[in-house]
């Protein structure tokens, strides 16, 4: 019984970790942002090259833009870590089962 | 009860064709040498982890990315605004590649101190530093990529390096730009290196590479190849493959956390006519380099000072390259000059770097 838990629950986590994926995906992108770095094409020709650099932002930062986005992508952070650390745990006795098998030399005969 | 026998054919008929039981007997078979420095073996497959990410996530870019004048640097800030996730995706792509020159480095340098690369392992540590060549010159090719102005001026000054080269090296500017200076040739060639050449070159180095740990093993210390010690193996499956998992689980989360919370930004479109920002630097697995060419003057005696240092650069990557020649016996005197050499070559490396980054 508990290892069948065990088993299902990185499943769990996987499954938590491409939902909270998901969600970050379905945000659509803020208008007011694409507006802004669409607008030297919209914009009739400029006068001068001067105006069309003031047009274009300086620097465009890459970060959640909105309440949502940002919980999404926190809570996909949170869930990558949790799903981590359940894998490194299950991992961790699966290594000291393999480990204890290797001392009792129990491939030796199978493998050489 | 069916579909087990489905499974059954199913796993014979690819048997049969593939012959995947003599590369599972293998993988059985295969032991890895336990000794105190086994924990660099990580890094190694942590590159390959790192590489990994950066084809999948170069892959997704490369569906929005357009390699044109007018439209690269729109491209990047599409994906960056308007793509689902394409911020995260260019994020992942930037810090992994990275972490990747990170490994590439911390690999070779822990394969200089414990000095494996020692016969019968010679080639095996020179396809190991044309990696990381490889490796340098992508980070090269993808910072122009996203066609600002710190990218293009940085540009600019890299491939202006070669110029100080006698006889060939106003030849190779030129090739690098695709013509005198650089423009949207530069940038299609360097995209074509970036995507097509470099990553077909990287995977043959990989798998000569790869072939060669798996026909020469991985070394071990010196007491135990003189039957001083009695040599201490781990059975590559499972035991040594599971704890290679954790490591690359935590450098997965590692790398994601970073660029989530890190993103790079994007500099407005790079204007040809326009001079050079202040301030330019390349980025920091450069930065040694260039705060190296920097310290010399413009003249040195009726040479020029740059034609020096390059040389100079070239000189010690050569030697860099052959080490296993000039280091190839165990001699406890030579084996202590090349531990320090090494240890001096970091602290150069790191040093310039902070310099450069606070000038």
């Amino acid at each position: 019984m508990k290892k069948r838990t065990a088993c299902f629950l990185p499943l769990v986590l996987i499954i938590g970790v491409f939902s909270a994926f998901a969600a970050t995906i379905q945000q659509p992108a803020p208008k007011e942002k694409d507006k802004s770095i669409q607008a030297p094409a919209q914009q009739p020709p400029a006068k001068d090259k001067a105006v069309q650099a003031q047009a274009q932002p300086e620097k465009i930062f890459a970060a959640p833009q909105n309440i949502k986005e940002r919980t999404a992508v926190y809570v996909f952070v949170a869930w990558l870590w949790a799903a981590i650390f359940v894998l490194v745990y299950i991992l961790r006795l699966e290594i000291k089962e393999a480990d204890r098998l290797l001392e009792l030399k129990f491939y030796r005969d199978g493998k050489k | 009860m069916k579909a087990k026998n489905i499974g059954r054919s199913l796993k014979a008929w690819f048997e049969e064709r593939l012959g995947l039981s003599a590369v599972m007997n293998f993988l059985g078979k295969k032991t890895v040498p336990q000794n105190k420095h086994t924990i660099w073996s990580y890094t190694g497959s942590a590159i390959l982890l790192f590489f990994g990410i950066q084809v999948v996530t170069g892959i997704m870019l490369a569906f929005y990315y357009r390699p044109t004048l007018e439209e690269a640097n729109k491209s990047v800030a599409r994906i960056m605004t308007e793509v689902p996730l394409g911020w995260i995706i260019r994020s992942v792509h930037f810090w992994s590649a990275s972490a990747m020159i990170v490994t590439v480095f911390v690999h070779l340098f822990s394969i200089w101190m414990i000095k494996s690369y020692r016969k019968p392992r010679e080639l095996t540590w020179m396809t190991g530093v044309l990696l990381l060549v490889a490796s340098l010159v992508f980070g090269f090719t993808g910072y122009l990529l996203p066609w600002d102005d710190l990218s293009l001026s940085a540009t600019k000054v890299g491939t202006d390096i070669p110029r100080s080269i006698p006889i060939v090296g106003e030849w190779v500017t030129k090739f690098l730009r695709g013509g005198d200076d650089v423009t949207g040739d530069t940038l299609t060639r360097f995209f074509s290196f970036h995507i097509c050449i470099l990553p077909l070159f990287l995977l043959f180095l990989l798998a000569v590479h790869i072939y060669l740990i798996q026909k020469q093993g991985m070394s071990v210390p010196l007491s135990v190849e003189a039957g001083k010690e009695k040599l201490a193996e781990l059975p590559f499956w499972p035991n040594f493959i599971y704890r290679e998992i954790i490591v690359w689980l935590v450098l997965f989360g590692a790398l994601i956390t970073v660029a989530v919370f890190l993103p790079p930004s994007l500099g407005k479109a790079a204007d040809l006519m326009a001079p050079a920002p202040k301030g330019i630097k390349p980025e920091w697995y450069f930065l040694f380099l260039f705060q190296t060419l920097k310290l010399f003057p413009g003249k040195i005696l009726f040479i020029n000072g740059d034609t020096i240092a390059v040389f100079l650069i070239v000189a010690a990557l050569v030697l860099f390259f052959f080490l296993p020649f000039l280091d190839n016996k165990p001699d406890k005197l030579k084996g202590k000059v090349i531990t320090w050499l090494a240890w001096a070559a970091i602290v150069y490396a790191v040093g310039m770097s902070i310099w450069s980054l606070l000038t």
